[in-house]
């Protein structure tokens, strides 16, 4: 079944089936007759054979419809299968997912009743049908065995009906005296149906309180907003519009609940092409490098404590109407680039645009607005709405709160959903002592964690892929929440549950209660309200649900602000200031147990299984760290060993051991720490990895500290990471030393050089791809000797455009879930065998200070003229009619020479049996398409050739040729920016064709002539002239 | 005058030597009487021997070669078969018939059966193997691979004569005489 | 010509002291017939500890999987693959002794061909293990070969990999077919002289009956020739197709021009020093060897290591100059990474013992002293190793995309296989000297009897009046 993009035909069937059973209430009592264990709680190490009963059982009950789980409402019984299902083909059914509370809409995927992808949603605003790397892993903590599977009272597992009765006669005393001590910690909720659940209770309760609190929060945008406009806002960046961006200590492409979109619109101005050679250009002050940095045309290292001075310099240059008083000095460099930006943003007025990070105190905020204020960029480039959770708070202040109440015994009934203060509250308020002061307390969470040992009760929580609820995107549109499984495990429920049985409404059904607060809310008749439930559910997306643009104006002028003061010039060596960030891949922590994120490479440090304190070369050395942890011949090819040293920071009283990494790039005097490793009670993944930088991370200094001293140690530490680290082209040594930059690899340009000329034929390596090379034979497998009307064959071919990529690895995630690739674990990776197929290439140039990285997704260039083919003794990789270098699994008997053999090193070799998977849990999962690959077999890219025999038997069905754009390979599926392009390269008129054709179209190492059918466009930036735009040239050539 | 042992049924008649030199002298002396069936044996291949019973033959090498071309073209004919006719695979975009690629295994397949000509052929016209043959009959014969140098005339041979052997063989002042049993 | 060989082999005696054909039956022969000395029951045993490692290492090998290995991405071939190319290189000196030095006519090999034969079949018995059990899955590696199936599924015979298995199979094949006809007559030999039934019937079942029918010695001297002449082609071939397994590649230090000749001297290098490597210990163990692997032997070894060390090391500098030459630059960074790079011990350990060390062997006093030349043999063996380690994880460490580069390094499985192989060979070594007759017998007595034999001189009873005719064998 296609995917609904434009139809409705998935949807009317869908519904059709639902009701029809809606109306059968027979079969409920039937299904209890046909599956009596079906109810049974499912834990990791159960047989197989009694397992697969059970998935049987849950999977004929999640059906078609998916909207299984007995309390949750309609099934569809494969006894009268609805006409939709045809055996072995999948459906899609379009959700979403939300992290601290912001949905993301997908198309998930189900294969037999079981969820086994998750593709972005084209409807939904904060997808536009791509995803991000964490929604791609989502799909694991549905099956993950760690997940938490009973109610637990003092850990031991207790039935939910003695829960519930306790609960029920706890909350009766409470109701008593109008809830005084029950208080309630959630993360950020947007829900409108479990918000309406906790306000129920609230107004039941008026002495009740609810807390909201999320580690990585984004309070600073409100109070910024309070300061400029007078209340809280959210804003909504429209970054398509704006020529030059600035932005400062913001990873807005990466990091928060638009990123996704944000990336999205913004490359939408740097599609450079032959008949468009224009760009937009992106400033970045940061201290270290984020996705967003890499991306920057001019970055500039800065300390965060030094960003404030910097946008007040920008502000005054542009004679914002800001007053405050500046302390600190900026130094030349920072001087020139200021002036630039300043300039920049005044000649792009209106279409501008400055954006500011969540870590940066909100003056700095309210000093942007009233530079976008000044700029006219209001309205334009960026507009506010009112914020889209529920009830919009400060999250450091609720925690400090509660911390304060828990403190003073006031609290007598805790209830936290799906949160975790024991791991990520800040280190002052002591979360681990507070909560067992609380005599009753409730958790609800995937997993049995931190604050689930702590607590009285804990009761598992359900995914949401397994129940209905709803959520809102960052631009508040509401997506309802579909389940396609049936609840793996039977006692888990959903906060709306929790809530509900709190209320008294313990009956409902998580379907019965989403319904009915969307009947009441839309006010539309019932006949109304089916075909709008229809649509919202089928589509993904509510209609008419997005929060209204507000008109905001500067509540005065000027604008009187109060500036932190600067906390940049540290003098010691050993004390830095220290910054805290999310992790790019586990976030604040609550993913720390999925496999997938822990072993993707992290976007900028190509690390993974671990966070480590990243600094500068130069403080690195400083702290003369460099010997120990370096083996160095020459500058310029200097490289991090496997084993880095341990460091212990000390910040206001409390210390943690860490190990220290250099990434060039880094602001001096400074580490950067990421939240979210160093837990205990995450699961057999999670727990133990990494360092736990919340145990420094107090209140007052909860994203930037100074005065961070650093002791190194004697120990040292493996990192596991997939690049060799810190292969920097200097540019003054000799380039036959040199490593990197110089090799012919990515061919590079400014937009300068692309306008003169397009080809760019000056660079050294265009040679190898322009030219002709002489071969032995005829050359008869080069797609262009394929046009030949009467005998047609498809011709596939990839090409990627580094320019639009910002290295955020959706498309590494997404072709892990697609192709069944096995997680080898840290120890493995340290030894270099990681088993992505796709991988980031990620390149430094320039000076080890303030680099220019060059990124590009580096896949199976499934050559026309294969080395590896070549080399394999038993042809267990040849050349398809349609030239793909394919990979035929049972045939290989290992003798890894076609991975010697590939100049790209895509190939992966399963040095052990890694796709065995202890829990059958994990075997749902599995793409049936895709073949399991054995231990001792090479394994490969392959265009995801799954998808396009399934594109060729619907094709021959319908009696027709592919169409373009109808195979979208995996990781093109995923990209946010649409930097991959894959098709059929004998299609004068497809898209892949077209770009192909592009004059800067480039094959790496095209000098070996192994003909890549996967080939490139040149990276092109756009370098200011009066910054490094005088002095950057080209990588890649000699 | 050497001694003589008889044997009831006669192989052939066999003197000892102790040299070499005086073998070939001895085998160009057979020759020139006219003895057609007679051996020689010696510890180790005397060089001037078979020339001096004028033996000449050249059956081994032959075999050796025409082995060596069947290997060849064999092995050739397999990669062919193979890869154009059988099973014809695009392997990095090379041709079916990429014939420099064949040369290595199509030379190995020359010298293995070539090999295995030398071998057997020369096991073959040798007549081994032979468990059991009259000369080791003759308890002296031991000494044949050690240090003793041995001329047979056979019975067989039209001009054989007890006694005009024995005095022939007494002519060229032996060791030793001994009647070899059949 | 004859005449001069004459003159040179009174100079530079093939034996020592008073040779009969007797002596020299006697002197070999008994040795597998008498009980052996004690020494040799410890390096037996300790051979056999190897050995018991090397077999419990590959049952958990092919249990576990390769991963037990250090190979990983990019360096996907290690210890395997460089101990497969040490092996099948040590084994090519027993060939090259056998067969080139018999065209060549040096009288002088008789004395030390069957040794290195058998060091021969052994080398590439461990040599063959390796690229059985480098494979993922061993349990097809059979595979490889072209086994007609209803699938169709042939090899594939374009793969250097698929040469190595007809090579090495055929080197295999071929090099015991010529140390066995080379024993026949010595078994034979054995036979008469056996005392028991039992060793009468073997030795004359193993040798088929031989009776020394100069016809026989005729057609059997003609194989002979013919074998040693297909084995000189065979031997070159050999170490030329595993040389390809890296030439035909495209890694930067794999393809280069130069490797099949540089390949083949490394392995006449090494070979030889292994030769020497067992020779001395041998001597000492068997004194009756004296008499016939005399210090001329030895020195001359030494010479031809000498010589082909300096054909290696011009391999060396070639490399060095083609890194330079070629204007490409992931060849030149080769070259400089081999020098700087994180694996510059190895590249220079190896200048060290195959460049300097064996300058040593240019002095007689060193040439002549057993204990210096046992030890440089020894270096020489290190240094060969450490030139495909070189070649093999130097050169995949760091190759194209320095986004992919990484590190290897071996674990004690790397170490268990490679000891492993080398208590087998020291196993299989001592049997052979414990049944076989480790010198040829026959041959020397052939060339006792040419050179000596009726001459005046230290070592030959000159009870013969007329002179001998000479060669003309020699040159049929």
């Amino acid at each position: 079944m296609e995917k609904p993009t434009n139809g409705q035909s998935t949807g009317e069937k869908f519904w059709r089936s639902l009701n029809e059973l809606a109306e059968s209430p027979e079969f409920e009592e039937q299904l209890a007759r046909e599956f009596p264990r079906h109810a049974q709680p499912l834990s990791d190490f159960v047989s197989r054979r009694q397992f697969l009963k059970l998935m049987g059982a849950s999977m004929a009950l999640a059906g078609l419809s998916a909207c299984g789980y007995k309390p949750q409402g309609p099934i569809i019984s494969q006894a009268k299968t609805p006409p939709e299902h045809l055996p072995g083909e999948s459906l899609y059914f379009a959700t979403a997912l939300a992290v601290s509370g912001f949905g993301m809409g997908v198309l998930a995927k189900s294969y037999e009743g079981r969820p086994i992808k998750l593709e972005g949603n084209p409807n939904h605003p904060a997808s536009l049908g791509a995803t991000n790397a964490i929604t791609q892993a989502m799909l694991l903590d549905l099956y993950d065995p760690d997940r938490s599977q009973n109610v637990l009272k003092f850990g031991r597992i207790e039935p939910w009906t003695t829960f519930a009765a306790e609960l029920l006669q706890k909350i009766a005393i409470q109701n008593a005296k109008q809830g005084a001590g029950v208080r309630i910690l959630t993360g950020a909720i947007t829900s409108p149906t479990l918000a309406d659940q906790i306000q129920q209770f609230l107004k039941a309760n008026p002495k009740a309180q609810w807390y909201q609190y999320e580690a990585v929060s984004w309070e600073n945008l409100y109070e910024g907003t309070r300061l400029a406009f007078g209340e809280w806002l959210y804003p909504i960046y429209r970054l398509d519009q704006a020529q030059v961006l600035v932005a400062l200590d913001s990873d807005l492409l990466y990091t928060g609940a638009g990123a996704v979109r944000y990336a999205h619109d913004f490359m939408q101005g740097r599609k450079v092409r032959k008949e468009q050679m224009r760009m937009n250009r992106l400033f970045v002050a940061e201290p270290m490098f984020t996705v967003t940095g890499m991306t920057a045309d001019e970055r500039l290292p800065i300390q965060s404590s030094k960003i404030a001075r910097l946008a007040y310099e920008i502000a005054r240059l542009l004679d914002a109407p800001v007053q405050a008083e500046p302390s600190g000095e900026l130094t030349p460099e920072e001087q020139k680039w200021v002036q630039v930006v300043a300039g920049e943003l005044k000649a792009h007025a209106g279409e501008s645009l400055i954006v500011v990070g969540e870590a940066q105190p909100p003056a700095v905020h309210a000093i942007a607005h009233a530079i976008n204020q000044v700029l006219g960029n209001i309205g334009k480039t960026v507009v506010f709405i009112a914020p889209p959770e529920a009830k919009p708070t400060l999250h450091t202040q609720d925690i400090r709160q509660l911390a304060q109440e828990l403190q003073n015994n006031a609290v007598e009934m805790l209830i936290m959903l799906g949160v975790n203060p024991a791991y990520d509250a800040p280190a002052d308020l002591n979360f681990t002592e507070l909560i067992p002061k609380v005599p009753f307390s409730v958790h609800l969470g995937a997993y049995v964690d931190e604050t689930a040992a702590l607590c009285v009760w804990h009761v598992p929580e359900t995914h949401p892929l397994e129940a209905w609820g709803d959520v809102r995107a960052f631009d508040g549109t509401v997506t309802i929440q579909q389940p396609l499984i049936y609840p793996l495990y039977a006692n888990t429920r959903t906060a709306l549950e929790l809530m509900a049985l709190i209320n008294g409404q313990s009956g409902k059904q998580t379907y019965e209660l989403v319904r009915a607060y969307w009947q009441k809310a839309s006010g539309l008749t019932p006949a109304q309200f089916d075909s709008f439930w229809r649509k919202s559910v089928h589509d993904g997306v509510v209609p008419r649900t997005a929060r209204p643009v507000k008109p905001v104006a500067l509540k005065q002028s000027p604008l009187v602000v109060q500036l932190p003061e600067p906390l940049g010039a540290v003098q010691a060596t050993n004390t830095l200031e220290i910054r805290f960030a999310p992790d790019p891949t586990i976030y604040d922590g609550r993913f720390a147990n999925n496999a997938w994120l822990q072993e993707l490479p992290k976007p900028v440090t190509r690390t993974c299984w671990d966070n480590l304190a990243f600094m500068s070369l130069n403080t690195f050395k400083a702290l003369g760290l460099w010997g120990k942890a370096t083996y160095a011949w020459h500058e310029d090819v200097s490289f991090v060993r496997d084993q880095v040293p341990l460091i212990e920071i000390q910040l206001n009283g409390k210390s943690l051991i860490v190990a220290a990494y250099p990434i060039p790039g880094h602001v001096d005097k400074a580490l950067t720490l990421h939240l979210g490793y160093g837990r205990i009670r995450a699961g057999a993944k999670g727990s133990g990895a990494g360092f736990n930088a919340y145990t420094l991370r107090t209140t007052t200094d909860l994203w930037f500290a100074r005065d961070a001293e650093v002791i190194p140690t004697r120990q040292s530490y493996a990192v596991a990471r997939t690049e060799e680290h810190h292969l920097i082209d200097t540019r003054q040594k000799d380039p036959e030393l040199d490593s990197t930059a110089h090799r012919p690899i990515l061919l590079t340009g400014t937009l300068e050089e692309f306008r003169q000329d397009p080809e760019l034929k000056n660079k050294s390596h265009r040679e190898g791809y322009t030219h002709e090379l002489p071969s032995m034979y005829p050359e008869r497998h080069r797609y262009d000797r394929y046009e030949n009307p009467d005998n047609y064959r498809y011709a596939w071919g990839m090409v990627i455009d580094p320019t639009l990529c910002t290295g955020c690895s959706a498309c590494v995630t997404a072709c892990q879930a697609e192709n069944n690739i096995p997680v080898v674990g840290k120890e493995e990776v340290v030894r270099r065998r990681e088993m992505l197929w796709l991988r980031i290439d990620r390149y430094f140039k320039g000076s080890p200070e303030n680099p220019k990285v060059y990124q590009a997704p580096v896949p199976c260039m499934q050559c026309e003229n294969a080395g590896c083919e070549l080399v394999c003794p038993v042809a267990a990789t040849v050349h398809d009619h349609e030239g793909l270098n394919v990979m035929v699994y049972n045939r290989c008997v290992g003798t890894r020479y076609c991975s010697n053999n590939c100049p790209y090193k895509v190939r992966r070799f399963n040095f052990y049996r890694y796709s065995y998977m202890k829990s059958p849990v994990l075997h749902l999962m599995q793409n049936p398409d895709v073949t399991v690959r054995g231990r001792g077999v090479m394994e490969k890219c392959t265009y995801c050739v799954q998808r396009i025999s399934k594109a060729r038997i619907t094709a021959k069905r319908e009696n027709r040729r592919i169409r373009d754009g109808e195979v979208v390979p995996a990781c093109q599926q995923a990209c946010p920016t649409g930097a991959i392009v894959f098709g059929d390269l004998n299609d004068p008129n497809s898209k892949v064709r077209q770009w192909r054709e592009q004059p800067h179209n480039f094959a790496i190492l095209g000098e070996l002539n192994y003909r890549p059918r996967t080939t490139y466009l040149a990276k092109i930036d756009n370098p200011h002239p009066e910054l490094s735009g005088a002095e950057v040239s080209h990588a890649g050539s000699h | 005058m050497a001694p003589i042992e008889t044997a009831p049924k006669l192989y052939g008649m066999m003197a000892e030597f102790e040299t070499a030199e005086q073998l070939i002298e001895a085998a160009s002396r057979t020759r020139s009487a006219g003895y057609k069936k007679f051996d020689c044996y010696t510890p180790f291949p005397v060089h001037g021997l078979t020339e001096a019973m004028g033996v000449e033959e050249a059956k081994v090498p032959w075999t050796v070669f025409v082995c060596g071309l069947i290997g060849a073209m064999a092995l050739f004919g397999l990669q062919v078969y193979i890869s154009v006719i059988d099973y014809p695979l695009n392997v990095g975009g090379r041709d079916f018939l990429s014939w420099p690629y064949f040369i290595p295994i199509t030379f190995e397949g020359m010298v293995l059966f070539a090999a295995f000509g030398a071998f057997i052929g020369m096991l073959a016209y040798n007549g081994l193997p032979a468990p059991y043959h009259p000369v080791f009959n003759v308890p002296q014969f031991a000494r044949a691979s050690t240090d003793r140098f041995f001329l047979c005339i056979e019975s067989k041979d039209p001009n054989f004569q007890h006694d005009r052997v024995y005095e022939f063989l007494q002519s060229l002042n032996p060791v030793r005489i001994s009647e070899v049993e059949a | 010509m004859q005449e001069a060989i004459k003159n040179r082999v009174q100079e530079f005696p093939l034996f020592e002291g008073q040779q009969t054909y007797e002596r020299i039956t006697d002197q070999i022969a008994r040795i597998p017939e008498n009980p052996h000395p004690p020494a040799w029951r410890v390096v037996f045993g300790i051979g056999a500890v190897g050995t018991l490692l090397l077999v419990t290492t590959l049952v958990w090998l092919v249990a576990i999987g390769t991963g037990i290995w250090g190979i990983n991405q990019p360096v996907a071939w290690g210890f395997d693959i460089i101990n497969f190319v040490w092996w099948i290189g040590i084994g090519h000196a027993g060939t090259l002794i056998s067969a080139i030095l018999l065209l060549l006519r040096q009288s002088w090999r008789m004395s030390i061909n069957r040794f290195s034969e058998a060091m021969t079949i052994f080398a590439v018995m461990c040599a063959g293990l390796f690229p059985l059990f480098h494979t993922g899955r061993p349990w097809v590696a059979y595979w490889l070969f072209p086994l007609p199936n209803w699938l169709a599924i042939w090899p594939q015979f374009r793969s250097p990999l698929e040469w190595d298995v007809f090579a090495v199979s055929t080197y295999f094949t071929v090099s015991v077919l010529f140390w066995y006809m080379g024993l026949i007559p010595d078994l034979a030999t054995m036979r008469d002289r056996a005392k028991s039934t039992l060793a009468k019937v073997v030795h004359g079942i193993l040798s088929w009956g031989w009776r020394g029918s100069a016809v026989h010695w005729l057609r059997y001297e003609q194989a002979y020739l013919l074998l040693a002449g297909l084995s000189t082609p065979l031997v070159l071939s050999v170490h030329s197709i595993v040389s390809l397994d890296f030439a035909i590649s495209i890694v930067p230090g794999w393809h280069v021009t130069i490797f099949p000749p540089y390949f083949v001297a490394g392995a006449i290098f090494s070979g030889f020093a292994m030769v020497l490597t067992l020779v001395i210990p041998f001597r000492i163990l068997y004194p009756g060897l004296r008499e016939y692997i005399t210090m001329n032997h030895i020195d001359w070894m030494a010479k031809v290591m000498l010589a082909t060390g300096w054909i290696v090391f011009y391999g060396y500098l070639c490399e060095m100059f083609f890194g330079w030459y070629s204007a490409n630059q992931f060849e030149q960074f080769l070259v400089v990474n081999r020098f700087f790079g994180p694996y510059w011990l190895a590249y220079w350990a190896l200048i060290f013992c195959n460049g300097i060390v064996p300058q040593l062997l240019w002095f007689p006093k060193i040439r002549h002293n057993l204990l210096i030349l046992f030890l440089i043999s020894i270096v020489v063996n290190i240094g060969m190793w450490f030139e495909r380690f070189v070649i093999i994880v130097v050169s995949l460490h760091r190759d194209f995309m320095s986004s992919a580069w990484g590190q290897y390094a071996p674990t004690v499985w790397d170490w268990r296989m490679y000891l492993g192989t080398i208590g087998f060979f020291v196993m299989m070594m001592f049997l052979f000297a414990r049944f076989v007759p480790m010198l040829a017998i026959a041959e020397l007595k052939d060339i006792w009897h040419r050179l000596y034999y009726g001459h005046s001189g230290h070592n030959g009873h000159g009870k013969q009046p007329n002179p001998v005719p000479m060669g003309k064998g020699g040159e049929s």
